[in-house]
């Protein structure tokens, strides 16, 4: 099954070469296991939030 | 030393440039024309039957392109591939079918492609287009066996790029409103997670195409008079033909330590060219991570507003448009400072001992 997702994430833009791992590692929490984001992509800022977009692969096994 | 520019136009977000069907391949070739080789995803050359990107540009689909740009894999180019192609049992109307099997006919005897064949989807795939709250077009699918069995099967019997053509579920109006150039494409995000989904579950090239029902044939081609940028897609509905042009050199993945010094590594990467209100994706965080110019078109505007300065990424260079950008890519490649070209020019700054 493939799936969209939006989730919220505070972020260091001081540290902006270390957004994609924390970006990563966020989803990798949030999604477990059994689902894959097949892309993402932060799609708004404000502030130090970002509202990001996954499409996700979930295996049914 | 290889250069190579990757350009990037997200697929799905209505980019001025490149959010139609192959309207940004002018903007590749004039890129590519800088360097030894352009790594592109489909979205920037697909143009329905058309596929006008330059011999140097390199296809490679979005996921395969993010696991380079995190410099997980190597890119190898190929003299060709051999290329099998999945159609959805959903679309198998006569008209729907013929119009995909004379399509690869086509590119076989025009172009020389070696297509080992197609093969039908057992189950439709009902993959739906899905507008998402930034206004960008994503997609929705309950069961990805359909086109992976198939595509597996084909892969078996010699295949080694897929092409899959599949029926996707969209509103009229999503469409009629696209064709007036006012909205995002509404095919592009389910395309691209086909693919992207094949990519990750057999690690090959692969691309994907719209399949239309006669119904739906019939609706877009008698549009007359649409938005330039859309209006491969007003002639034909051949979408197979871009993507089989695209797959027949499409580069291959492969593991890091098994590279040759002819294949491309991150380390190749000159810059990254991309629309400048799309720098939350992978392939410019990538790049901020391994301090790789990202070159952030202005003129490419698209619905979503995520700059390098919202997000205070250090490596973006600014570029008015492609024109622009192709003049910095040439400056990186020469070694030229972007300071010294510009007036007015700053002093040298004295730097104090901090030892």
């Amino acid at each position: 099954m493939i799936h969209n997702q939006r989730f919220t994430l505070k972020v260091n833009k001081k540290e902006s070469e270390k957004l994609l791992d924390s970006i990563h590692s966020f989803l990798r929490k949030k999604l477990g296991k059994k689902k894959y984001p097949l892309r993402y992509a932060i799609v708004g800022i404000k502030g130090n939030t970002a509202t990001i977009e996954a499409t996700i692969l979930e295996d049914k096994k | 030393m290889k250069n190579v520019l990757v350009q990037i136009v997200p697929t799905g977000v209505g980019a001025e440039i490149g959010g139609y069907v192959g309207d940004a391949t002018p903007s590749t070739n004039l890129l590519g024309s800088t360097v030894d080789s352009i790594i592109v995803h489909p979205n920037v050359v697909n143009g329905v039957l058309l596929n006008c990107a330059s011999h140097n540009a390199i296809y490679v689909e979005g996921y395969m392109l993010d696991k380079f740009l995190q410099g997980e894999i190597a890119l190898r180019p190929v003299r060709a591939n051999k290329v099998g192609v999945v159609l959805d049992i959903g679309a198998k109307d006569k008209e729907s079918t013929d119009l995909a099997i004379d399509t690869i006919e086509a590119v076989r005897t025009n172009k020389g492609v070696d297509i080992i064949g197609y093969e039908f989807t057992k189950k439709p795939v009902g993959a739906k287009a899905v507008k998402t709250k930034a206004g960008a077009f994503v997609g929705e699918m309950k069961d990805t066996s359909a086109f992976i069995e198939p595509a597996k099967d084909l892969i078996k019997k010699g295949a080694t790029a897929i092409a899959v053509g599949t029926m996707i579920q969209i509103e009229k109006k999503d469409l009629d409103t696209y064709f007036k150039g006012k909205g995002p494409n509404p095919y592009g995000g389910t395309e691209a997670l086909i693919s992207r989904t094949l990519s990750n579950k057999l690690n090959i090239p692969a691309a994907h195409a719209p399949l239309l029902r006669l119904k739906e044939m019939e609706e877009m081609l008698y549009k007359s008079r649409v938005d330039p940028r859309a209006a491969a897609e007003a002639v034909t509905q051949a979408y197979l033909g871009c993507i089989l042009q695209g797959l027949h050199k499409a580069a291959q993945p492969l593991p890091i330590d098994k590279a040759r010094e002819d294949d491309i590594l991150l380390n190749d990467v000159l810059a990254v060219v991309i629309p400048a209100t799309c720098m939350g994706g992978i392939p410019a965080l990538a790049a901020e991570k391994f301090k790789i110019p990202i070159i952030a078109v202005k003129e490419n505007k698209t619905v979503l507003n995520v700059t390098a300065d919202k997000l205070g990424l250090k490596q973006a260079i600014t570029a008015k448009n492609y024109l622009e950008a192709a003049g910095i890519a040439l400056a990186l490649k020469n070694g030229i400072s972007l300071d010294t070209i510009r007036r007015p020019i700053k002093h040298v700054k004295e730097i104090k001992n901090s030892f």
